[in-house]
Order: structure tokens, then sequence, then C-alpha cells
């Protein structure tokens, strides 16, 4: 894309007015970031300074947070976290060191909105209603899995909670994007758990690798060296496992990756190393 | 979606981008109404898959990830170009990995391309929960 002239060109009256109060306003904000500077934070006169900073700067703000809008947040709410960071912006400003005001603030009120975001994930990239959805689905699978003696499909999910199957495809995708399950949930302690799966040694009778993997799987923590064998010696389903070891579906799935991943960085480090 | 249907993927070969093959293969198999331990199995095994293509590949070549839409199942095709001169070991750790996933895995080289096959059946039997699926072969 090329920025044409003709996109230059209409109203530079207009611009050069723009140009003028931009003008006019950072002299007024040069003029009271440096009385700010001579003033003793406990006075008076400080928060006034500091009230029309944050006015006559409140453009900047808003233009951010109206760059961040559309992603699921009501804008109020941005409008109020870029202000906070405008207001870190001017406390953190140092006229002395020759930035622009915007140059310095702009980064801030971003990294302020971006932290928001963050904190309320959810809120920040999926709608309100999938979210709702996405709420109800994990009670849902569990007490299908239990019915069913498998794992539900997003049909019977859709069915049981009366909603429109693509609906719940979409919270389960944005529940995967953020389930931040913590990964060391402690599981139920009790039988020990490799005794039903029969030994290593066993499991790995047929694979070549065994001599480099046997130590690997043996140094495992017991639960994911169990969810491991039950998954691939014993060929037991995701949610089978999960019965048995007393922690969700997802959790098992989420654990087998991971220990998937270190073995295949421990097996063949060269690989791993190419990412 | 409908049987015949192909949805293609390409990609550098490079671990990087492995999650975006195993949420293509995912969102595909959840709008096929698979169910989740299918659709968590279908993700493992890309993984699977991507750790013997990824290591094979030449330098700087395209991972490619087709999609087969069936009647009741998915395969999924990867292939990369490779200067390997066999197939990944069936008695490797990791094809036991993807035989235990799919319902079928395969493996070939054709013109310099490493291409492994995993077919996945979208049907969702109940299973006894006591004991473990496999028992019946001992």
């Amino acid at each position: 894309m090329t920025a044409g002239p003709g996109r230059a060109r209409p109203d530079r009256r207009r611009r050069a007015t723009v140009d003028a109060a931009a003008s006019v306003r950072r002299e007024r904000s040069n003029h009271l970031f440096s009385e700010l500077a001579g003033l003793d934070p406990a006075a008076a006169r400080h928060a006034e300074v500091r009230a029309e900073l944050v006015e006559l700067h409140a453009g900047l703000a808003y233009g951010i947070a109206h760059r961040f809008s559309h992603r699921g947040q009501p804008d109020d709410d941005l409008e109020q976290v870029a202000m906070l960071g405008l207001l870190k912006s001017v406390d953190g400003f140092d006229p002395g060191r020759g930035l622009e005001f915007s140059t310095f603030a702009t980064p801030t009120i971003r990294g302020e909105i971006r932290r928001h975001f963050r904190d309320t994930a959810w809120a920040a990239h999926v709608p309100r209603g999938l979210r709702e959805l996405a709420v109800q689905i994990p009670a849902t699978v569990e007490a299908l899995s239990s019915e069913l003696h498998r794992s539900p499909r997003p049909s019977e999910i859709a069915a049981r909670l009366g909603t429109d199957p693509d609906r719940v495809v979409e919270a389960l995708e944005a529940a995967d994007a953020y389930a931040a399950v913590p990964i060391d949930t402690p599981s139920h302690e009790g039988r020990p758990l490799t005794e039903t799966i029969g030994s290593v040694d066993d499991a790995l009778a047929l694979i070549d690798e065994r001599e480099t993997l046997r130590p690997l799987i043996q140094a495992l923590p017991e639960r994911e060296r169990a969810i491991l064998m039950m998954r691939f010696f014993a060929e037991m389903s995701q949610s089978q496992i999960a019965e048995r070891v007393g922690i969700s579906q997802m959790h098992v799935s989420r654990l087998l990756a991971r220990t998937l991943r270190d073995l295949r960085e421990q097996l063949e480090p060269a690989s791993a190393a190419r990412a | 979606m409908r049987p015949g249907d192909v949805v293609r993927l390409s990609l550098p070969a490079a671990t990087a981008y492995v999650g975006v093959a195993r949420s293509l293969a995912a969102g595909v198999a959840t709008r096929l109404d698979f169910d989740l331990d299918h659709v968590e199995d279908l993700r493992l095994a890309v993984s699977e898959a991507c750790s013997l293509l990824i290591p094979a590949a030449v330098a700087g070549s395209d991972l490619g990830l087709d999609v087969h839409i069936g009647d009741g199942d998915v395969t999924l095709q990867m292939t990369s170009a490779t200067a390997a001169s066999a197939t990944p070991a069936t008695d490797s750790f990791a094809w036991t990995v993807l035989t235990a996933l799919a319902d079928d895995a395969t493996s070939s080289l054709e013109d310099g391309r490493l291409i492994i096959r995993l077919r996945f059946s979208s049907s969702a039997e109940p299973m006894a929960i006591d004991g473990p699926a496999g028992a019946e072969r001992s």
C-alpha cells in the first residue's frame, strides 16, 4: 500500500489548527511538568497540577484505549485502565530527560492495558455469552463422562446444555486457549498407581530405545509415569485414566503432552535444540 | 464438512509451528463431533508425528498437513522433504505412541518426502472403566 497524496491533501487548514492546538498543549504540559517537579507532593497545588496534566493528556489515553476496544472489553473499563496508565506516566515522567511526554506515556498506558487483558484474559478475548457457556462445560463433561463411560462429543454437550453445537465448539476452543490448569495440582493420594499397570520393563519390551527410555521413564514422577503407561502401553483412554487417577481428563491430556515433550527432548536433545 | 473434503496446511518445518498444526487437527475433529478424548489424542499425535518429521526434514523446507475428512473418520497426512533414507522405526517410542493414539498409522518414503498417515475413527464406543482396554489382548 502506498500512502496516496490524496490522503494527506484534504483540509490542510484543519491540520494546521490541530497542530496549533497540539503545540499549545505541549507548551502547557511542559510548563506544568516543570512546576510539578518543584512542588511538595503533599501540597494541594501538586494535586491540582497533576489533575490538569491528566486532563490535558486524556485524549492520548482514550486514543490508545480505543485501539484496544472490540476485544470483548467494555470500553469504559479500558478507558479507566488507560487513565490509570496515564496517571502513572504523569508521576513517572522526568522532563529533564528530553523526551516528549507522549513518547514516554504511550508504552506505559499500553502496558497497563495489556496487564489488564492478562488479568482478565477471559473477558479480553471471549465474548460474554461464550464465557458463560465455557464455565458450564467442565461440569457437563464430567457428568456426561460418567453416564456414557467415555468422553462426550460436542453435540452431546450441546444437547445437555440446550445450545447449539457450534457454540460448544467455540466455547471448547476458548476454554482450551485459556484454561490455565495448574499442572501440578495434587492428585488423589493413596494406592500406588503403578501397581495396576505392570512394570516399565514389560511395557518397553518391544521398544528399540528401551535402554535409553527406561531410566527416563523411571525418573518420571509416579503419577506421570503411571499416566504414560496407562495411555500408551495399556491403551486406556484419557477419560479412563482420569477416573483412575482422580483428576480431570483435560489435566490428563496436559500431563501426557508435557511428559511426551520432556521425554522427546531427553531422547533427542539435538532436535529439541533446533527449535 | 463432507467426506472427501481435504483441509491443507503448509508450515515451516520448525517446532515453533507445531502448535498451529495441532490446533488445525483439533479444530477439524471438534467440528466433526469427535468426542473430547479423541480430539486430545489427535493433538498429541500431531506433536508426536512432528517430532519424527521435523528433525528429519531438509533445512528450510516445509511441513505439510492434510486433513482428509472421511466417512466417520479423519486421516492426517503429514509430510516433509527429507534426506532420511528410511521410515521411522516401528519399534521406536514415538511410533509406539502414534500407534496407540491412531487407529492406523503408516509411514512411507516417496520421492524424497517422508509421509506419515494417521487415521482416527470418530466412533466413540463406551469402554469399561474397570479394566485397561487392551486387557483382552493378553
